[in-house]
């Protein structure tokens, strides 16, 4: 379980980027949705390690920044692009030496993570070679390495088609299955084929945490996805205001 | 236990450390680069002009950047050292047990081929003094061995700064072809026999001591770079 | 649509940080040049021209690397308004070698200065920026284009490495190579070497400090050719941007390689030729004639190819078949008779053989040519240029006898278009200078020189050089030491000499075999440049 306890950022002083952030991730899909600008990118990068804000993110009480929180959680950044001129089973090798995945164990853990994403055919093949959806699949592959309690996946569909993005679907929730998830997405998609939970986040403040189902009719009516997004995205707009 | 993968690193390098390779092999190739002309006047302390540290040193210099630039590439390019970041592996093993790492390797592939070079020139010496029936003072070895790892030590360290500050391995090399470019001539009349590469053009190389003024130089500007890749590498992370 | 785009790239490139980087190296490197060298203290700025194989190197190398990156922009914003590729490229192309020529700018500000330091005059400072313009463009054009050439074909950053090899071969650094093929110092090692190289000519020899810029026939064909190679990488460029052959490159194509070797042969006919001073100048070996030139007279115009029409007044004194003169082989002949009468002659090499039995008569010659020779340690120090000539006393410009050591009676107009000294009295008027005088030979010199009269004698110098007072001194320092040698043309070797001053000394470059010793003649001297004190 992640929890996050009054996180606040800000890039500069006086300029808060994130406000309050309360949050709890247990086990699931939960989908971070947004518009540009809402701080997304911000947050992930908090739980990622990378930024430091001023609060508290645990994972089941081992604290952000460590190398034992690092160990829980699995990143996958919206480009994954590390050693581009490799081959993909030399760059998953790379991923699982930085995940502490032991020596022997390497070639196994290799060879089940392209198993599981479909991508045994591709490990001797260079990276930048793969197509949009391939390297996805490869990114999904070594969020997989380490066996992580915490995925976080930022924009995984971005610029992938359609057909592309159903089998994506079908792999992260065969892989992820039982693990805690957080995708953040701007595509509606997204949020109809995997959230169990929806997180909005509308300038630097969550404005919206609920069950998927709880969120479909929170309106009190039937409404589509845009005007519930719209919803959650202008009441945080006036709260600010 | 969570590691930078040697093999990757082997595997990022293998072609430009191949290209270097073949270089240092090629230079072999070129007797005129070991004509070796030597002082005369006993009077004056010895000295000795040949084309080896221009080859050596100066062009080398291009070809070592370039290793550097593809084994940092991804600790310092914006995207991957994002990534990697995340993996909290710290700048001690991420930066710098990889730097010494891979200064250990160039200067096991490199000191031989400067000892080989020496070993000429001072055939070439040898010839010279049966021809003109002089006694002209042998280059003790070890002298330009020390003298060039640590120009390696300074190219390693350099290459690496300026990936670190620049994240792009484009303007790295560009800024290397310009220094070499500015040691032809420019830094050699500023700075005189404190320029990097003394003995590429002018003034001649000293082979005949340990610490000439340049290499005095190549160490204080070394642990400059390094220190500042540390604090740069670091404060990007947080 | 192909302006909008230029203007665009403009924009881009004017805004980029790696033009202004490139500015500011090129103008480091040349300041450090200009600045820091010696022969800015004792001679003038347009020598920098003839040392310039540095600033070549970092030229060529900026030019390049900098194509390069601008070849490897991204094109989205032209891609996404549907334009064409190769319409893309060609004015991305375009607009990079259009702004690298700014760089013109830079030596020209440098000069300037230089000029406003030195006052050489408004005559050396253009002759002096045209040459620099002309040079660097030539070497902007090869770089830009072939960086840009190779950026596009090689993709990757790799392209940047190309640099070093391209630049060495285009640069002095490709002088060994040269050399080590053809043989080292040899005339034909030099020829190839000025001709695939952009380095300028003959740079390592001692410069004549008086011509100035050396705007000749040969460097304005090898800045033809330059640019024919410009061209010709251009036309490649478009080829391989179309991706298939086009009938207007591929003519162009060949145009430019059949251009580049009529050029190539121009090059080598008019590269400057190798002497010897043994054979041009001092004559050891001859056959003692029976016949003395009495007289000189006639009109000279020197230009490049200059002309001469000169009537000789010669006198047999004993017993001779015919006559034996020395004429330069540049020197061709137009018409000869004597005494008004056609006469046949034979020329071999430098050697005119006349048939004439008179006792005395006038040789009416009229001839003219292009000359241009340098020495073995690579001065060009016997030419004839538009704006500056080198014509030494023992050179046969105008026809002579050897070992005739009688004094003859000048009477000459030349015309030149720059300042004439000469041993000779000589007047200005209206633009012809009038030669008149008594003595043993003549000599001819032109270009930046002017004079100065000090105790009674005159010192003709560089009227650029910076050095002068330390000459002055040199050469008093000399002639008052206790003993002073000399070198005497006769002999080719040194010899004491009395130490009587001469009325003319001629404190130019003078490097003709003497080693820098003091040449005396009749009634004038020649003294080296006080080079070195």
């Amino acid at each position: 379980m992640l929890t996050i306890n009054n996180l606040n950022f800000g890039y500069k002083k006086n300029v808060p980027v994130l406000k309050d952030i309360n949050l709890t991730l247990d086990s699931g899909f939960s989908l971070l949705v947004g518009e540009n600008g809402s701080g997304k990118s911000t947050l992930i990068n908090c739980m990622t390690g990378v930024l430091c804000g001023s609060g508290k993110i645990e994972i089941d009480g081992v604290p952000c920044g460590s190398r034992e929180y690092a160990r829980c959680v699995s990143y996958l950044p919206q480009t994954f692009d590390v050693y581009p001129a490799l081959k993909v089973g030399e760059i998953l090798e790379f991923v699982a030496g930085l995940k502490g995945v032991p020596k022997k164990e390497v070639k196994q853990a290799v060879k089940d993570a392209a198993q599981r994403t479909n991508t045994e055919s591709f490990l001797e093949t260079k990276f930048k070679k793969c197509s949009q959806g391939m390297k996805r699949r490869v990114g999904i592959a070594s969020a997989l390495m380490g066996d992580a309690d915490v995925i976080i996946l930022d924009e995984p569909t971005a610029g992938v088609d359609p057909k592309e993005r159903r089998q994506f679907y079908r792999t992260i929730k065969e892989c992820f299955a039982g693990k805690t998830v957080l995708i953040s997405t701007h595509i509606l998609d997204d949020i109809e084929s995997l959230a169990d939970n929806i997180i909005m986040l509308s300038r630097g403040k969550i404005t919206c945490n609920m069950p998927y189902s709880e969120f479909i009719s929170s309106l009190g009516r039937e409404a589509t996805l845009e005007e519930l997004w719209i919803h959650y995205q202008e009441a945080g707009n006036d709260t600010v205001e | 236990m969570i590691r930078w993968s040697k093999k990757t690193d082997f595997l990022s390098i293998r072609y430009p450390l191949m290209a270097f390779l073949i270089f240092l092999c090629f230079i072999q190739l070129m007797p005129q680069v070991f004509i070796t002309s030597s002082q005369m006047d006993t009077q004056l302390p010895p000295s000795a002009d040949n084309d080896i540290y221009f080859w050596m040193q100066l062009v080398a210099y291009v070809f070592i950047a370039l290793i550097v630039c593809f084994y940092f590439e991804e600790t310092f390019r914006t995207p991957s050292a994002h990534y990697i970041g995340t993996f909290k592996l710290g700048t001690f093993r991420t930066v710098f047990l990889r730097y010494v790492r891979l200064l250990f390797i160039m200067e096991i592939i490199y000191l031989p081929f400067v000892y080989i070079c020496i070993f000429r020139a001072n055939k070439n010496i040898r010839y010279n003094m049966e021809f003109f029936g002089s006694v002209f003072e042998l280059i003790d070895p070890l002298k330009p061995i020390f003298q060039c790892s640590v120009f390696m030590l300074f190219a390693v360290t350099s290459a690496m700064f300026f990936m670190a500050l620049l994240k792009n391995k484009v303007y790295v090399i560009v800024l290397t072809l310009v220094i070499c470019i500015m040691e032809i001539r420019a830094f050699p009349i500023l700075f005189d026999k404190y320029t990097l590469f003394r003995g590429a053009t002018m003034p001649r190389a000293d082979y005949f001591s340990f610490f000439p003024e340049n290499v005095l130089s190549l160490f204080v500007l070394s642990f400059i770079f390094l220190m500042l890749t540390l604090i740069l590498h670091r404060f990007n992370k947080t | 649509m192909f302006l909008n785009l230029i203007k665009l790239n403009f924009k881009l490139i004017f805004r980029s940080a790696v033009f202004w980087i490139c500015s500011v190296i090129f103008i480091f490197a040349f300041g450090l040049t200009v600045f820091m060298y010696d022969y800015l203290e004792f001679v003038n700025y347009s020598l920098i021209l003839s040392q310039s194989g540095y600033i070549i190197i970092i030229l060529f190398i900026l030019c390049f690397i900098s194509a390069v990156y601008f070849s490897h922009n991204k094109t989205v914003l032209e891609q996404s308004c549907l334009t064409p590729v190769h319409i893309v490229y060609k004015s991305k192309f375009a607009a990079v070698l259009i702004s690298f020529m700014t760089f013109c700018i830079i030596p020209v500000c440098f000069f300037l200065v230089l000029e406003i330091i030195e006052k050489n005059g408004i005559l050396f400072f253009s002759l002096t920026i045209l040459y620099m313009v002309i040079y660097l463009i030539g070497i902007i054009s090869v770089a830009t284009t072939l960086g840009f050439l190779t950026g596009y074909i090689v993709r990757p950053f790799y392209a940047y490495i190309f640099s070093i090899p391209f630049a060495v071969i285009f640069s002095i650094l490709f002088q060994n190579t040269i050399f080590k093929i053809f043989g080292y110092y040899k005339d034909i090692s030099f020829r190839i070497y000025h001709m695939i190289t952009m380095n300028s000519f003959f740079g390592e020899g001692v410069e004549v400090e008086y011509r100035g810029p050396n705007l000749n026939i040969l460097f304005l064909i090898k800045f033809l050719m330059t640019m024919v190679v410009a061209l010709l990488l251009c036309f490649i460029l478009f080829q391989v941007l179309r991706g298939k052959v086009r009938t207007f490159s591929a003519v162009g194509t060949v145009f430019c390689v059949a251009a580049y070797i009529g050029l190539a042969a121009a090059f080598w006919k008019y590269h400057p030729v190798r002497y010897n001073d043994l054979e041009k100048l001092y004559i050891l070996d001859y056959k003692q004639q029976p016949y003395e030139i009495t007289s000189y007279s006639g009109d000279i115009n020197l230009k490049e190819w200059s002309d001469y029409s000169i009537s000789v007044g010669i006198k047999k004194t004993g017993e001779a078949d015919g006559l034996t003169l020395r004429l330069d082989q540049s020197m061709k002949i137009k018409s000869l008779d004597i005494d008004g009468k056609d006469v046949d002659y034979k020329r071999f090499g430098d050697i005119l053989e006349i048939d004439c039995n008179k006792e005395e008569f006038t040789l009416n010659l009229s001839c003219g040519g292009r000359i241009s020779y340098v020495n073995e340690l690579h001065s060009v120090n016997i030419y004839t240029t538009n704006t500056s000539c080198a014509l030494p006393p023992e050179f046969a410009f105008l026809p002579k006898i050897d070992g005739d050591k009688s004094k003859k009676q000048y009477d000459l107009s030349v015309k030149s278009n720059n300042t004439l000294i000469s041993n000779l009295d000589f007047n200005k008027e209206n633009g012809v200078y009038k030669l008149s005088g008594n003595s043993q030979n003549m000599c001819l010199f032109s270009g930046f020189l002017t004079q100065t009269e000090i105790d009674g004698i005159t010192f003709y110098h560089a009227s650029c050089s910076r050095k002068l007072q330390k000459s002055f001194e040199a050469y008093y320092s000399r002639m008052n030491s206790n003993s002073i040698s000399v070198f005497n043309p006769d002999t080719y070797d040194l010899e004491k000499y009395s130490g009587d001053e001469k009325s003319k000394v001629f404190m130019i470059y003078y490097l003709y075999g003497n080693n820098n010793f003091f040449v005396v003649y009749d009634d004038y001297m020649m003294y080296n440049y006080g080079y070195p004190i």
